[in-house]
């Protein structure tokens, strides 16, 4: 879909990726590095500000026709077709919708929409990918706009009508069936990416999964603590280290009952410290006495 | 400032609890400017073509970057989309001046309040350049979804500091 040099003339509409919509200005000449070269001037239709792309490198960046009608009923087909899972790796997504973002086309935008879109159903999205899905949208919104030769606005609603059918709830990806592809029992099934700024209502939604892994911690340490006493010491000193590592203060509610059973063989290791922190309080409120 | 200005009449106590919630939603003032003319537009059957409408709806006075919102009671026609047909309870100009809604369909009583509301915001949205979110309890979330017809008449937080942001820029 890429657009050749020679295809390119003044006044035509073309598409630069993660740009948008813009408009051949002109050509204009210009000394870099003590070597002349022509560019291409192009005005984003969004802010109208100028792009400059080398005349010999316009295949080579990805500047692409409008779509066409034909592609269009392709997207809104994909955009209506029925939900596939999300891919769940985050080091997968992000480089797929990076590739798919600057070359895909207009399938590739919509791809990215449809993909965070089914994504968001299963969990909110971190905030980068939020970012990314509305930059996606948007290009995505102002392309079909050109091509369809409508308003933004209603570009809008011809993809939420897709994505959305009126009088439908939406069809959300079966979670179980997920995580089983993901592979049984390997943790963080559903991963969306530790190195990643997660929000809120991610860590939320980590929290059970966090309080029955404790469950289940708690009760082996019950019988381990009744058939094996040196192993009491390890198991309390090895849930004493985890906590630090996990960041949410919210994660220490659903603990607390979890807790309850492995907390006697908790105590011995946590009262010596709280009491050595503890100490130099006294002092410091005799010292102010 | 956002402008609210009606086509036909509405109570004003209605009038009055949609400029508060507008202004809470946005964080800009919001008044009532009053009614004017409804213009002559086409119609299919009884609805009326928004788009028409919205551009030759009246103008009121204002400041540059004022939006102005118009409301009606009359119903508005679905427009034809490449997709299929949209359920047209608003429309509005994408990063331009007007916006419009209408309350035909919609609940009586403190119910129609909510309602309105939310698609008002939604529609302002448009306006200052918020696309369509992806949480089922924001304003911007798709307006025939059944999840937009309850809840709270308000923006996400990433809307909300879209929106902010638009709003902070285009201050003159």
């Amino acid at each position: 879909m890429a657009i050749a040099e020679t295809e390119i003339k003044v006044g035509d509409r073309v598409v630069y990726p993660n740009q948008g919509v813009c408009q051949v200005i002109g050509l204009t000449e210009m000394e870099i590095g003590g070597q002349r070269e022509t560019f291409f001037k192009l005005s984003r239709e969004d802010d109208q500000a100028t792009v400059m792309v080398p005349k010999g490198r316009l295949e080579k960046v990805g500047v692409r026709r409008i779509a066409d009608l034909s592609e269009l009923k392709k997207v809104f087909a994909y955009l209506a077709s029925p939900v596939e899972g999300p891919e769940l790796d985050w080091k997968v997504r992000h480089r797929s919708h990076g590739e798919r973002m600057s070359l895909g086309g207009l399938m590739g935008l919509a791809q990215v929409v449809k993909g965070l879109t089914t994504l968001a159903d299963l969990r909110p999205l971190p905030p980068k990918e939020r970012e990314l899905y509305n930059n996606a949208r948007h290009l995505l919104v102002s392309e079909i706009a050109a091509a369809a030769s409508i308003s933004e606005v209603s570009a809008e609603d011809a993809v939420d009508l897709a994505l959305f059918p009126p009088g439908q709830e939406r069809k959300k990806p079966d979670l179980a069936a997920l995580a089983l592809a993901a592979g049984e029992g390997e943790g963080d099934e559903l991963d969306l990416g530790e190195g990643m700024d997660l929000g809120a209502g991610v860590e939320e939604a980590e929290e059970p999964q966090e309080a029955e892994g404790a469950e289940a911690e708690a009760e082996e340490g019950e019988v381990e603590a009744e058939e094996a006493p040196p192993a009491k010491a390890k198991k309390p000193a090895a849930k004493a280290e985890k906590p630090p590592k996990e960041k949410p203060a919210k994660a220490a509610a659903p603990k607390k009952k979890a807790e309850k059973p492995a907390a006697k063989a908790a105590k011995p290791k946590a009262k010596p410290e709280k009491k050595a922190a503890a100490k130099p309080k006294p002092a410091k409120s005799k010292g102010k006495k | 400032m956002i402008r609210v200005v009606t086509l036909d009449p509405f109570e004003q106590e209605t009038l009055q609890q949609l400029t508060r919630i507008l202004y809470q939603a946005f964080g800009l003032g919001c008044e009532y400017a009053g009614e004017v003319k409804f213009p002559e537009v086409s119609k299919k059957g009884e609805a009326i073509d928004p788009v028409e409408l919205l551009t030759k709806a009246e103008a009121v006075r204002g400041f540059a970057d004022d939006k102005v919102l118009y409301l009606t009671t009359r119903p508005l026609a679905q427009r034809e989309l490449p997709s299929g047909k949209a359920p047209t309870a608003g429309f509005s100009q994408y990063d331009g001046e007007r916006a419009l809604v209408s309350s035909h369909g919609m609940p009586s009583g403190e119910a129609l309040v909510k309602r309105l509301a939310k698609q008002c915001i939604h529609e302002l949205g448009h306006v200052w350049e918020l696309h369509h979110c992806l949480d089922p309890r924001c304003a911007m979330y798709a307006p025939w979804s059944p999840a937009f017809l309850t809840g709270e008449p308000s923006l996400c937080t990433f809307c909300r500091e879209q929106s902010e942001q638009k709003i902070r820029m285009a201050k003159t």
